[in-house]
Parts: C-alpha cells; sequence; structure tokens
C-alpha cells in the first residue's frame, strides 16, 4: 500500500475508532440507532416530496431545476458551515502534524491524504443527505435517464465549492491564531461568532417576516437569488440534470454546456482548494515548530481555602483547553437560545391569533403555545448539566493527584456541583425570564420559575454524581473524555424524553378538545413530578459517592 | 498548618503496611501478596523490585489511589481506608509519571496543594523559593505546566509534594527524567528530609542510587516481600555482595512485565 493510502486509512482509523471500553452491543446499538434516525429523517423528507407529488409535477414542466439547485446548495451550505471547522481542525489546529513530522513520508503526501480525508467525508456528507432526495424527486419528475446518471457521477464534485469558501474564510481566522498564544481560543471564538451570526441571521428573518411589507420582503428575496448565482455552477449541474436548455440552446447542446461549466468550474476549485489548504498545512507545520520562548510574567501566591481552591481549579481546568471550554460553556447557551425562539414564536402566534379573534375566529391557542415552549424548555435543560456530567471524565490520569488529597469526595463533589451551578443557575433563570417576559402573565412566571430553575439544578448534581458513578478515564485527548460520554447523554436523554412526552400528552388534550384548566395543571404537574424524581435520584446517588470514589481504579 | 502536621507524628512508625494483598484480573493476578512492612522514623527506606513485582501497586494503596482490599495500611497511626483524610494530610507524594493539573502554571499548582494542605503564604514563599534554585525551575514556575518537560514536571511534583513539609515523602521511580544536577539535587533533599526526623519511602530500579542513599531497603518479587532489613545488615548476611548481586540472587529470575 502507498504511503498516501496509509496515511488516509490512519486518519479514518483515527477518527471514527470505536472505543474499546464500550462493549460491542453498545456500539451495535448506536450504529443502529443512527441508521435508524437517518432513514427515518429521508423517509419524513421523501413523504413530504410525495405528498407535493402534484404540485412538484406541475412545477416541473417549467421549472424543474429549481428543486434540484434548491438541494445542492442546501447541501452547500452544510458543507460550508462544518467545512469550516473540519478544514482549520484538520489541516491547522491538528495535534498529529509533529507526528507526521517524524515520519519518513514526504510532507505534500501527508497533506493529500489529509485533504483526500476531508473531501471523502463532505462528499459522503453530501451523498447521504442529497441522493435520496434527488433520486426520489427524479422519480416524482419522470426525469430522463440520464438525470440518474449524471446525479450519481457528478455528486463527489459537488463539495468543491463550499470547501473553497471554507478554506478562504478559514484562512484569515488561521492568521489571526498565528499570532496568539492560544490557538484553540481563536478557533474557540470563530466557532462561536459563526454560529451567533447564523443564529442572528435566523432572528432576524423570523422578525422581518412578521414586520415588512411584502416589497421588502421581496427585494430581500431578490437580493438573495443574486448572491445565490455565485453558486451558479450549482445551477449549470441542475439545468444539466434535468435536461432544461440554456443559452438558447437545443436541450443535447445545453446539457453538454453546462456539464462542462460544472465539471470544469469544479476543476478550477479543486486547483485553488488545494493551494488553500497547503497553505494552511505549511502555516501549521511552522507554527508546530515555534517555541515558546516568551518570558512568563512573574506572579504571586494568593491564599483562599480549599474549597474555593477546588472551585476555581474546575474553571481553571475545563477553560484552559478549548474543546472542554467549548462543550462547558457554549451548550449552556441553549436554552437561552430556546427562550429567545420561543419567546418569538409566542408574541407572533399570540398576533396572529388576536388578529383572527378581531376577525371572529377564536382559535384560543396562545395559551398551549405557551404551555409547549415551557415543555421544550424543560426537554433542553439537561444542557445546562453538560459541563457537570463530564467533570471527573475530564480528570482524566489526574484524578489520581486528586484522590492522593487529605480532602474527602464529598468536598470535592460539593466543590465541583457549585462550579456548575454558579452558571447554571444564572443561564436558567435568563432561560425563564426571556421566554416569560415575551407574554408575561404571573402565574405562568412563578411556576416556570420554580420548576425550571431547580430542574437545571438537579441536572447539574445529577451529571455529577452519574459521572462519578463510572467515569470515562482512559483517554489521551480531553476531548475523549466528552465524546460519545454516556453521561451526558443520558441525562439530555431523560430530560428530552420527558419533555416531549408532556409536550405529546399536551397535544393529544387540546387536539382532543381537552381545555387548558385541565391541560395545563397537568402538564405542570407531569413536569413538577419530574423535578421530584431527579431529587430521589439524586440524594440516593449521593449517598453512594463514597463507594463510587473509592472504586475509582488508575 | 505545615508544622501542626509535624506535631501530629507522635509515633515512631510513619508507615505500617500489615498483610496487604491486591489482585487484578478478576483474581487471577496478584500483584500484591500478603506484603507486611513498617518504616520508623528518621529513614530513607528503599522499595525495590522489578518491572511487575508490585511497588507501585503498594504505593498507590498506600496513598488511597487503589482501595485496600485485603489487610491494612496505617501513615502515622492513622489508616489510609478508615481514616483517609487525617492520613493523607501527612504525606507528600511524587507519582511515576507526572500527571498533574497541567492547565495550571507551577505557581497555580503550588498554591492549589497550599490551599488544600493550609500551608500559609510565608510558607509557600520560603518552601518553594528554595527548591525552585535547587530545581533551576524559576523561569517556568509562571508558564503552563503543559509545556514542561517530562524533569520539568517531575520537578514541580517534588515541589507540591514538600510544600505541607510532610513527615513522610513518598516518592515512586524519582530519578527517572531527571538531569544529573537535579538528580543530585533530588538526593540531596532526601538526606536532608530524613536529618530533619522525617521519613523518606521510595520505589527505584536504580540499584545503585538504592545502595548508596537507603537506610533500610526491601526487596519484592511477584507481590510477595523476599527481603528487608538494614543495608548493613544485609550485606553482612550475603557475604558483603553488591545490592544489585543481592537484588538479582532474590528477585532477578521469572520476572515479566
Amino acid at each position: 500500500m502507498s504511503d498516501f493510502l496509509i496515511i488516509l486509512a490512519a486518519l479514518f482509523k483515527n477518527k471514527f475508532r470505536i472505543d474499546e471500553s464500550k462493549s460491542k452491543k453498545s456500539v451495535i446499538a448506536f450504529v443502529v440507532f443512527l441508521g435508524f434516525a437517518y432513514v427515518i429523517c429521508v423517509s419524513a423528507f421523501i413523504l413530504i416530496l410525495v405528498l407535493l407529488k402534484d404540485f412538484l409535477s406541475v412545477l416541473a414542466s417549467s421549472y424543474a431545476p429549481v428543486f434540484y439547485f434548491f438541494v445542492l446548495i442546501t447541501c452547500a451550505l452544510i458543507v460550508l458551515i462544518f467545512g469550516i471547522i473540519f478544514l482549520i481542525s484538520t489541516l491547522y489546529l491538528s495535534k498529529d502534524t509533529d507526528f507526521f513530522s517524524v515520519l519518513p513520508v514526504k510532507s505534500h503526501v501527508v497533506f493529500a491524504a489529509k485533504i483526500a480525508f476531508v473531501y471523502i467525508i463532505e462528499t459522503a456528507l453530501v451523498a447521504a443527505l442529497a441522493l435520496p432526495l434527488l433520486i426520489a424527486y427524479g422519480i416524482i419528475i419522470h426525469a430522463w435517464a440520464l438525470y440518474y446518471v449524471i446525479t450519481l457521477l457528478l455528486i463527489f464534485i459537488v463539495p468543491a465549492l463550499p470547501l473553497v469558501l471554507a478554506a478562504i474564510l478559514g484562512i484569515p481566522v488561521m492568521f489571526i491564531a498565528s499570532k496568539m498564544k492560544n490557538r484553540g481560543v481563536v478557533a474557540l471564538l470563530f466557532y462561536m461568532i459563526l454560529f451567533g451570526a447564523l443564529f442572528g441571521v435566523y432572528i432576524y428573518f423570523i422578525w422581518a417576516m412578521s414586520t415588512i411589507s411584502e416589497e421588502a420582503i421581496y427585494s430581500l428575496f431578490h437580493g438573495i437569488s443574486a448572491v445565490l448565482n455565485a453558486f451558479y455552477p450549482y445551477k449549470a449541474l441542475a439545468y444539466a440534470a434535468c435536461g432544461f436548455s440554456s443559452f438558447g440552446l437545443s436541450i443535447g447542446m445545453s446539457t453538454v454546456v453546462n456539464l462542462l461549466i460544472f465539471i470544469g468550474s469544479s476543476v478550477v476549485l479543486v486547483v485553488i482548494l488545494l493551494f488553500a489548504a497547503k497553505f494552511m498545512y505549511s502555516q501549521s507545520v511552522k507554527a508546530n515548530n515555534q517555541t515558546d520562548n516568551s518570558k512568563a510574567k512573574k506572579s504571586e501566591f494568593k491564599t483562599t481555602t480549599s474549597f474555593r481552591a477546588l472551585v476555581k481549579r474546575e474553571y481553571l481546568s475545563s477553560m484552559r483547553t478549548t474543546q472542554t471550554a467549548f462543550q462547558c460553556y457554549f451548550v449552556m447557551l441553549l436554552p437561552i437560545i430556546i427562550s429567545i425562539i420561543f419567546g418569538i414564536m409566542i408574541t407572533q402566534t399570540s398576533a396572529m391569533f388576536d388578529n383572527m379573534a378581531e376577525k371572529g375566529v377564536e382559535i384560543g391557542l396562545s395559551e398551549s403555545v405557551r404551555l409547549m415552549s415551557f415543555c421544550t424548555l424543560a426537554a433542553v435543560f439537561a444542557s445546562t448539566g453538560n459541563a457537570a456530567a463530564t467533570t471527573f471524565s475530564r480528570e482524566g490520569g489526574a484524578i489520581a493527584s486528586l484522590k492522593i488529597l487529605p480532602i474527602g469526595i464529598k468536598s470535592i463533589l460539593k466543590a465541583k456541583i457549585m462550579a456548575w451551578l454558579f452558571l447554571a443557575i444564572p443561564t436558567a433563570t435568563i432561560a425563564v425570564v426571556t421566554v416569560n417576559a415575551f407574554a408575561f402573565e404571573w402565574q405562568n412566571f412563578l411556576l416556570s420559575f420554580f420548576l425550571l430553575i431547580p430542574l437545571a439544578g438537579m441536572f447539574v448534581i445529577f451529571g455529577a454524581l452519574w459521572d462519578l458513578s463510572a467515569p470515562k478515564l482512559k483517554w489521551t485527548d480531553p476531548m475523549q473524555a466528552i465524546k460519545h460520554n454516556g453521561h451526558v447523554t443520558i441525562a439530555q436523554l431523560i430530560s428530552l424524553g420527558c419533555g416531549l412526552i408532556v409536550l405529546f400528552l399536551v397535544n393529544i388534550l387540546i387536539s382532543n378538545g381537552v381545555g387548558m384548566n385541565i391541560t395545563a395543571p397537568l402538564c405542570w404537574a407531569l413536569l413538577y413530578f419530574e423535578l421530584a424524581c431527579f431529587a430521589v435520584i439524586n440524594i440516593v446517588l449521593y449517598r453512594k459517592c463514597e463507594e463510587y470514589y473509592n472504586r475509582i481504579e488508575i | 498548618m505545615a508544622e501542626d502536621i509535624n506535631k501530629k507524628v507522635e509515633t515512631d512508625c510513619l508507615l505500617s503496611v500489615n498483610h496487604v494483598s491486591m489482585s487484578y484480573a478478576n483474581g487471577n493476578v496478584k500483584a500484591v501478596d500478603d506484603l507486611s512492612f513498617s518504616l520508623k522514623a528518621g529513614e530513607i527506606f528503599g522499595f525495590l523490585g522489578a518491572n511487575g513485582a508490585g511497588k507501585t501497586t503498594t504505593i498507590k494503596m498506600a496513598t488511597g489511589i487503589l482501595p485496600v482490599k485485603s489487610g491494612s495500611i496505617e501513615i502515622c497511626g492513622r489508616d489510609i481506608t478508615r481514616d483517609p483524610i487525617e492520613a493523607k494530610r501527612n504525606f507528600g507524594f511524587v507519582p511515576d509519571s507526572p500527571i498533574i493539573f497541567d492547565k495550571y502554571t507551577g505557581r497555580e499548582y503550588v498554591d492549589f496543594l497550599g490551599d488544600i494542605y493550609g500551608v500559609s503564604k510565608e510558607d509557600r514563599e520560603r518552601v518553594s523559593s528554595d527548591l525552585l534554585k535547587r530545581f533551576n525551575l524559576e523561569d517556568a514556575f509562571d508558564k503552563r505546566i503543559s509545556g514542561y518537560s517530562h524533569g520539568m514536571k517531575q520537578k514541580i511534583a517534588i515541589i507540591g509534594a514538600l510544600i505541607h513539609s510532610p513527615a513522610l515523602w513518598i516518592l515512586d521511580e524519582p530519578m527517572m527524567g531527571l538531569d544529573p544536577q537535579s538528580s543530585f539535587a533530588l538526593k540531596e533533599l532526601m538526606k536532608e528530609h530524613r536529618n530533619a526526623g522525617k521519613t523518606v519511602f521510595f520505589s527505584t530500579h536504580v540499584l545503585e542510587v538504592a545502595e548508596k542513599l537507603c537506610d533500610r531497603v526491601a526487596i519484592i518479587n511477584k507481590g510477595k516481600l523476599v527481603l528487608c532489613g538494614d543495608m548493613d545488615e544485609i550485606k553482612a548476611a550475603k557475604g558483603d555482595e553488591s545490592l544489585e548481586e543481592i537484588f538479582l540472587s532474590v528477585a532477578g529470575e521469572g520476572n515479566n512485565e
């Protein structure tokens, strides 16, 4: 096997290796779950296409490439967003640069394997997302045979365009990072800005749709279509696949010209991508070869209590590793984001229902939307306990250094829980106040306040205790302590499950004409029951904490 | 606080290992087998054995990292299982692979341990400035431990272990990764610790170091104690052989990792 293939295989093995501590059954269950979730999602989309069959068939006669283009653009946006992160982490912030540097392999072979690795994964992502939809669409619109041939053969060059854009966007980030001591922090900030911007754009569109005039919406969409022209190669591919004529040519000639445009531009883009990625990789090698000769600023000893020292340690150790900082702090924002989305939804539905009521149509659903928002918040509140849920796993081998200290596990546990409660409680409070502020009502405010804030606390305590019961300590990279850590997912699954069950029940009751005077108290009672269950579980786990700590063996 | 710890050492026996056993792999592999020995105040005690003989397992049990499932271990009269907090106050530990809190700077690490053991700011300044000078680590003290070399991590672990002036100083393979100057400084420190009436308990492969430094040694093989006693007495009993020859004669065969 050539060096290129050996390195490529190593990169894949490293990315998709199965955790040794996991049983074969749990791995199979996880793969089956993933496959099942994928089939469900794709089936849902295909079902929508089938339901829209008549509409799409009519549309196909004059606008067949539009849907094709829409699917490609959606895939491109997904590749663009995740491609930036993936490219930077694989080519620039990768920890294996030193490892590969000492191997008797030319650097361009390593680079080629890395770029191939990124490209193959992105192509697989595009194929998994787009192919089922495009094939279903082809069947619905009775597309010609060439449609399937073109789609199957050319899907693998679809990621070229967004990856070039990702590389171009990634280069300035890399430059700023190279000037900083901690390159990871810059990447973390960039990811936060990227997701913040996307969320901001989403919120803007929701607001804009309800507030601006029809003319303004038209000009907005006009502007968007102008931006989409930057993705012209996809338009060419859509025209070629759907057998649509353009440039005043016959269908045959137009297809050939459009295919040439798509393939030609993709080849140029791949070449640009190679240059940009090569530059990124060489910068990474350069940055890794630089040694830190800077003189550290002289500090002073500061005394504090052992409890405060443990709390401070929890923050320092989580913040000074970029990946763990992202997982511990960024995920905490989820309830706030959900509360803003629901707040806007409540405002809009209330306005809509009020408007309808003025016209004599009584729906009375605004209260149910408000109730659903609380159920959804309860469902996602487990994210406030994410950091606590890996607090012992993140210690790794250093837990031995903790075990030799003259501090009992109860003190350590209290310090860890307190550290994350300091963040979880304000986060939960902001989320509760936000969701209530959009349509304030004392009863709902008090009920949600005394439910959701203690619930956030319960998730923090449960996370820490559950992690202590069997921490994942054998890792070489801190990310392994968090990635696929069952202690994080179990709380999320329980929380999500409870929230969704109550949500489902509310929907059934409302759709069967049961009044809010019964539905609302029942919903709140169930959510408070969830809170009580977690309190009981936490007490049981806390009583066993010494046993759990003693059985940890390094 | 460091002063208090020294006052608490009323017993002559600083470490007492009584019939301790430990098995791995569901009892199929015996790492430590009915091990018993004790350490007196004011001695350097060498714990010798081939790879996989059970040295690190014994030390991990003595320091509370591993539970003592059979037998008992006392530190300054405090049982490590029944009274772990008080037992742990009396020792400082330097592990074989210094997996310490590497997100900290050296100073933050020492500060953290100072807070845990209740060491005053003045004592932290005094102890650390002396040790930093000895180990030539002053320039790196305010840098992150994650950027330290193996030897530097070992040195900061030593400083951390001594910040509360423990009565018992436990070291697991302490010479590994240290440069000659630091190795010399460490040996001098061990002697000073002993001369102050305290005890040093360390495991090592380097028999020359043990021979020159230790007052007493224990040799274990496959988890069992095969030899324990005063260095001079052992040599006399074995006909003045070198420690290396004695070691090979009692523990030289059939050792596997």
